[in-house]
């Protein structure tokens, strides 16, 4: 995977990624339900022009979605119900604090964070759905409301772009702004280390929970951070305000891992206990492969009725 | 400090064969450390955004962490130790038998008859002792050493010429031939070298080669009998602890057979038969004259042989000589033969030349010894037969010479019987002093009032060498000249100082009593142990050469018929007694009244009882109060001592063999420890009322011997020559006494290897001398043992030419008279010495000495009369042939520090090379670096990061399942 030039905004746009996925979007054309109107359908009855059925009036219902037609055969009051169409709004949030930085192979975990949330950005807006983007560090930094025009890509490449990763986190302070901004019922991914407070980042996700969002976690992490592969006296500096390290990395590995277990099952048994969409990604994994996992389960985990 | 670190390095220097290799060690077992502390400083830094896993980790790991990485610099260090042994090549903390200097070896072999010892070896054939020593040498011990690291010298020494050592200068490998043809020239000698001798010689030897910066070995390859560690024990461990000071590292090699085991204390060993003695009563003797000889031989194996014959040749023929049989050799018993032989030097001999005068009589085992020592199975002595013995008789009395009442009458007639052999020569106290001496056979001193000093001088010197002075006491005897000249406070020949009057003399009635008083015996032995003593055995001992009564008794009963009516009664205390050179063979009963000793008889009867009546003793009680009883009445009655004092010798019955059951109770019951007090004492009463004054003593002077006889040999003072039938039993004693008295010289017994020589005085002989050698055994007399089969007697070969003499000063105290005043003088002289220094071979060695004598007929000139002796040289049988071995704890015991090692123990051979064991050798301290190797690296890969999944599956399995996980799912593509 060939690093793009650094100073491009487009350079997260990755075309092997990209293509890829945009293979997967046609395929989730065919397949009923995803994230584009008009090519999915979609489980809500909305404003459309595919009729679904006919039901009886109750006082309260909208008049306007009579069907005066058949009123005026049978003189009893049937509303009208169509398929609503499903125009998706997307905000993917990209963790920016200063351990994003960390990485020690082709990408680090805020370039990879970023290539990733700017290829859903162009997936999500490629099929006429809003996408926005929020960057938070201490706070939320950028955001950008979700729009579906195609400069919108433009406008999410440039500011992560102009992201520059610094800061401690502060999941609960950013996602509490993501869920009060963002409209319900929409989409939130999440691109993020999670290196934070877990009760905060819990709290931010139940938050979204509770608004109605469909919130999916891209937990990124360097390989390095998995497997702690040091060897050698080694002076670990502490990122995020954290204290410095002098030790032998070797002795502690079995500590290091022990305790990064803990901590990835407390992240992922909390997810799924707030029906988050959890994901363990590493930097060296291939984003296409990623991603299109990512599109696959969501699409078989969507029991809807499949349309051919 | 100093100190410490000049002991510090000299135990380095000496602990490491490389000790700069151990600076290097030392070097390297701080390099885990110094890596660590580079490590330190050439960290690397990283930034980090895992930091709380990390800080967690630390928090928890950190105790378990310090730890395991101390264990590991631990176990880097104790590698890097290790190979710093390794390289430096520790010798560990025990530094003996580790040697870096070069190294003379000292192998000193026994070749002492006893090494003949034979047996069949593993390859079948007939080996021995030395022959086994041989071979540990040439194929153990040599090409050993010639591997040794530094150089090795070793020098062969034989215990019977410690002169004449073998020095294989640096051994190679080519050394162990050359000794092999160096040892075929050996083979046990006839020689006895005692150990602690022989191991003195081996240490000076020994040192005399290299100085401090050699090492020295000695092996001694022995066959460890007991009788050289019984004998010369504390010897052995003087000189052992002297090497041991020395530095001198012993091994003792056992090579006799069955081989010493360790678990095994006391060793086995061969059956052996030896003839341990070989002598006849007289050294010169008479032709026609019966000698007796006295063959005595020892079994000194474990089981009984019968019939064992043995042939007496007389220079190597059996015809002249005879065969005696023992029929039963009980294991570890001595059996005494003695026999007659008579030389008839008309037939046989040439009496005229003095060198064939010589006969050589020689026993040989005739029956073939299944094992054991074939030397010790002859055995040689020698006789000189004349054609008379001429005996010199000085007369107190020379009016009354051949009268009755004259003192040499009945004497000579003994002398002058047929067959005696004896040339009675009369003579004066004067001849003492002109005429040589040495030509008589013994000297009898009748009745003679005293000798001038000369005379006292000449007789002394007659005495020590091997001549014999018999006296009978008499009238005319002057007791101030006895004493000072003949008794001279102890030191002179005669054995006790004389009281100044004899016993009063007899009233006739007195005489008459005692004549008829004819149940006690007047005349009694002083004590049993007597009847063995030269001057009476004939009387008391058989020809098996034991004690037995009936013939005694036939002789002793005629001593009931003596009447001795006066003699010179010594006092029965003095220091006489403690000398142990004197014998009072026969004395006068105690004729002093029972009253005497009435009192302490009872008091002893009264003891006996109270002792009979310990239940103990019941079995004892009858028989002892029946005798108590009888002391009373007993001793009441008047009369003499004799039988209260027979009562007592019933009550102790050591004295009597009556040879019934009473008397073997009665021996059971003094037996018993607890009665031996009171047995001492009463054995003291007994003998002070048993025994009167001496009559009849022996002393040994010098070689020769000495009797006194402290009554007349004439009717003078007794009745014993004349009157019948006491007269029966003069005879055979004087028979005793004369055969006691020329026997002299003859009781030495020279073994192979002592130097045989002769020293006279330069005043009466010439400095020159002429030897021969006779003996037996044909082989050429190089003094290596002959397979003990003999050949014909070697051809007597006289020197051709006089021997110039070996001079040595003497000093002598004498005695010179300055006016009235007596002055000790020392004066010098000088001493002829005849000496033959190899006497390896058993025979008999001759002299021809030349003396001179003042001519009869011009007093001032010399003349020059050859003279003759023989000198028998045996092996040490009784030494020798007892191939009885020590037991490893003796050896132990007296050998600090050495090891002992039988030739199939082949462990210790090793130390030989001198490689200096260090651990590189040792199996175990690889074993120990692996260990100490493998547990660094397991500890190290354990402490360190190696990417395996399933290690990090372990410790988080989460991180595990994200490395796993396909990165490209295959499905996708699939469809």
């Amino acid at each position: 995977m060939a690093r793009t030039d650094a100073d491009d905004p487009k350079r997260f746009f990755h075309p092997t990624t990209i293509s890829k996925i945009t293979q997967l979007d046609l395929r989730a054309k065919q397949v009923v339900e995803g994230f584009l109107s008009g090519m999915h359908k979609s489980p809500f009855f909305g404003q459309s022009i595919e009729f679904v059925q006919h039901r009886d009036y109750v006082p309260g219902d909208d008049i306007r979605h009579l069907d005066w037609k058949v009123w005026s055969k049978t003189n009893k009051f049937y509303i009208k119900q169509y398929e609503a169409e499903t125009n998706l709004r997307c905000a993917i949030v990209v963790d920016t604090s200063e351990s994003m930085v960390y990485g020690n192979g082709a990408m680090n975990k805020y370039e990879y964070a970023c290539t990733g949330a700017a290829c859903l950005a162009y997936l999500v807006v490629r099929q006429q759905d809003s996408a926005g983007l929020v960057s938070f560090g201490w706070d939320v930094k950028q955001a950008i409301p979700p729009k579906s025009s195609q400069r919108q890509l433009t406008a999410i490449a440039n500011t992560l772009h102009l992201s520059k990763p610094a800061q401690k986190t502060d999941m609960l302070k950013s996602l509490k702004t993501v869920a009060e901004t963002m409209p319900s019922r929409g989409v939130v991914i999440v691109f993020s280390d999670l290196l934070t407070d877990r009760e905060e980042l819990f709290k931010g996700l139940e938050m979204l929970r509770h608004r109605k969002q469909d919130v999916a976690v891209f937990h990124i992490m360097d390989d390095d951070e998995l497997t702690f592969p040091f060897g050698g006296m080694t002076k670990f500096e502490g990122m995020e305000e954290l204290p410095n390290i002098f030790c032998d990395p070797k002795a502690l590995r079995d500590g290091y891992l022990e305790a990064l277990e803990e901590y990835l099952v407390e992240v992922r048994r909390g997810c799924s206990r707030l029906g988050v969409d959890y994901n363990l990604v590493r930097t060296s994994d291939y984003l296409d492969a990623i991603l299109s996992k990512f599109l696959f389960r969501r699409m078989a985990e969507r029991k809807a009725p499949v349309r051919h | 400090m100093d100190k410490f670190f000049d002991s510090l390095g000299n135990w380095i220097s000496t602990a490491f064969l490389f000790p700069w290799a151990l600076l290097a060690g030392a070097l390297l077992v701080s390099a885990p450390i110094i890596i660590h502390l580079i490590n330190r400083m050439r960290f690397k830094r990283v930034h980090w955004a895992a930091m709380e896993f990390l800080l967690k980790a630390q928090k928890r790991m950190k105790r378990k962490m310090i730890i395991e990485q101390l264990l590991l610099l631990l176990l880097r260090i104790l590698l890097m130790l290790l190979i710093g042994l390794l390289l430096a090549r520790f010798f560990g903390f025990d530094l003996s038998g580790q040697e870096a200097r070069s190294t003379h070896h000292l192998v000193l072999i026994d070749d002492s008859p006893s090494m003949a010892d034979s047996y069949k070896g593993e390859d079948g054939q007939q080996t021995d002792a030395l022959e086994q020593a041989k071979k540990v040498l040439t194929d153990q011990i040599a090409p050993t050493a010639s591997q040794a690291t530094t150089p090795q010298s070793l020098e062969v020494m034989w215990m019977s010429d410690p002169a004449n050592t073998r020095n294989f200068a640096r051994l190679n490998g080519g050394s162990a031939d050359e000794m092999k043809v160096y040892l075929t020239n050996y083979a046990p000698t006839t020689v006895r070298t005692d150990l602690a001798t022989a191991l003195r010689n081996a240490k000076e030897q020994i040192l005399k080669t290299g100085g401090s910066d050699t090492a020295r070995v000695l092996h001694v390859m022995t066959d460890c009998r007991s009788n050289d560690w019984a004998e010369h024990g504390p010897a052995i461990k003087g000189v052992v602890e002297e090497m041991n000071k020395a530095a001198i590292k012993v091994h003792i090699i056992d090579t006799s057979t069955p081989f010493r085991k360790a678990e095994k204390r006391v060793p086995l060993f061969n059956d052996n038969i030896a003839i341990i003695d070989f002598a006849p009563s007289k050294t010169v003797v008479a032709q026609y004259e019966p000698v007796e000889f006295t063959l005595r031989v020892q079994n000194f194996g474990t089981s009984e042989l019968k019939d064992v014959l043995f042939s007496i040749r007389v220079n190597g023929d059996e015809n002249l000589g005879k065969s005696e049989n023992i029929a039963s050799l009980p294991p570890g018993q001595i059996i005494t033969k003695k026999f007659d032989l008579t030389f008839n030097s008309d037939k046989d001999f040439n009496t005229e030349n003095p060198f064939k005068r010589f006969q050589l009589v020689s026993a040989v085992m005739k029956a073939e010894e299944p094992g054991g020592l074939a030397v010790d199975n002859s055995r040689h002595t020698v006789v000189e037969v004349r054609k008379k013995l001429p005996v010199l008789v000085i007369d107190g009395q020379p009016s009354l010479r051949d009268t009755r009442a004259g003192d040499s009458i009945y004497l000579k007639g003994h002398f002058q019987a047929n067959g005696s052999g004896y040339q009675w020569t009369p003579g004066t106290v004067g001849d003492l002093e002109k005429g040589e001496l040495s030509q008589y056979s013994f000297i009898l001193l009748l009745n003679v009032p005293g000798v001038t000093t000369a005379g006292r001088e000449a007789l002394e010197k007659y005495a020590q060498s091997g001549g014999g002075v018999g006296f009978f006491l008499g009238p005319n005897v002057k007791p101030p000249d006895y004493n000072k000249e003949l008794y001279r406070d102890g030191a002179g020949i005669f054995p006790v100082p004389l009281p100044t009057e004899p016993s009063p003399e007899l009233t006739p009635e007195k005489i008459e009593e005692k004549k008829f008083s004819i149940f006690q015996k007047k005349i009694l032995l002083r004590d049993p142990a007597m009847r063995f003593h030269p001057a009476l055995e004939g009387i008391y001992i058989n020809k098996s050469g034991q004690f037995d009564p009936k013939e005694a008794e036939s002789l002793e009963k005629f001593y009931r018929f003596v009447t001795i009516k006066r003699y010179w009664p010594v006092k029965r205390f003095g220091k006489w007694r403690d000398d142990k050179s004197i014998s009072e063979l026969y004395c006068l009963p105690n004729e002093d009244p029972r009253s005497n000793f009435e009192s302490q008889s009872l008091a002893a009867g009264k003891k006996i009882e109270e002792l009979a009546g310990d239940a103990d003793f019941a079995k004892f009680k009858k028989v002892l109060t029946d005798l108590v009883a009888k002391i009373r009445p007993v001793i009441s009655f008047a009369g003499d001592l004799s039988d209260a004092a027979a009562l007592f010798d019933r009550i102790l019955s050591d004295q009597t063999a009556e040879g019934d059951a009473e008397e073997a109770l009665l021996r059971e019951f003094w037996a018993n420890p607890k009665n031996a007090d009171l047995k001492a004492e009463l054995s003291r009463l007994r003998d002070t009322m048993k025994f009167g004054d001496p009559l009849y003593m022996a002393k040994t002077f010098g070689r020769g011997r000495v009797s006194v006889m402290f009554t007349t040999a004439g009717e003078a003072w007794n009745d014993w020559p004349s009157e019948k039938p006491g007269s029966a039993s003069f005879s055979p004693l004087v028979q005793e006494m004369t055969k006691y008295l020329s026997g002299g010289g003859s009781d030495e017994n020279r073994s192979c290897g002592d130097v045989v020589q002769l020293k006279v005085d330069s005043n009466n002989y010439a400095g020159k001398a002429r030897y021969a050698f006779i003996t037996h055994d044909g082989k050429p007399g190089d003094g290596r043992q002959a397979p003990g089969v003999l050949v014909d007697p070697a051809p007597l070969k006289v020197g051709d030419k006089d021997e110039v003499l070996e001079t040595e000063k003497f000093e002598e105290n004498i005695i010179v008279k300055e006016g009235d005043k007596e002055v000790v003088k020392m004066e010098t002289r000088d001493l002829f010495v005849a000496k033959i220094r190899d006497t390896k071979k058993p025979g008999v060695h001759l002299f021809e000495l030349t003396q001179l004598r003042a001519n009869p007929s011009n007093p001032t000139e010399k003349i020059e009369v050859k003279e003759y002796r023989a000198v028998p040289v045996n092996i040490d049988a009784i030494h020798e042939g007892d191939l009885q071995r020590a037991s490893s704890d003796d050896i132990a015991q007296q050998s600090p520090g050495v090891e002992i090692h039988a030739p199939d123990d082949t462990d210790w051979i090793d130390k030989l090379k001198n490689k200096k064991t260090d651990l590189t050798e040792l199996g175990w301290i690889f074993l120990a670096f692996i260990l100490v190797l493998m547990m660094e690296q397991a500890m190290s890969v354990r402490l360190s990061y190696h990417a395996d999944a399933d290690a990090l599956g372990n410790q988080s399995p989460s991180a595990a399942a994200a490395m796993r996980k396909p990165t490209v799912p295959q499905d996708v593509y699939e469809e």
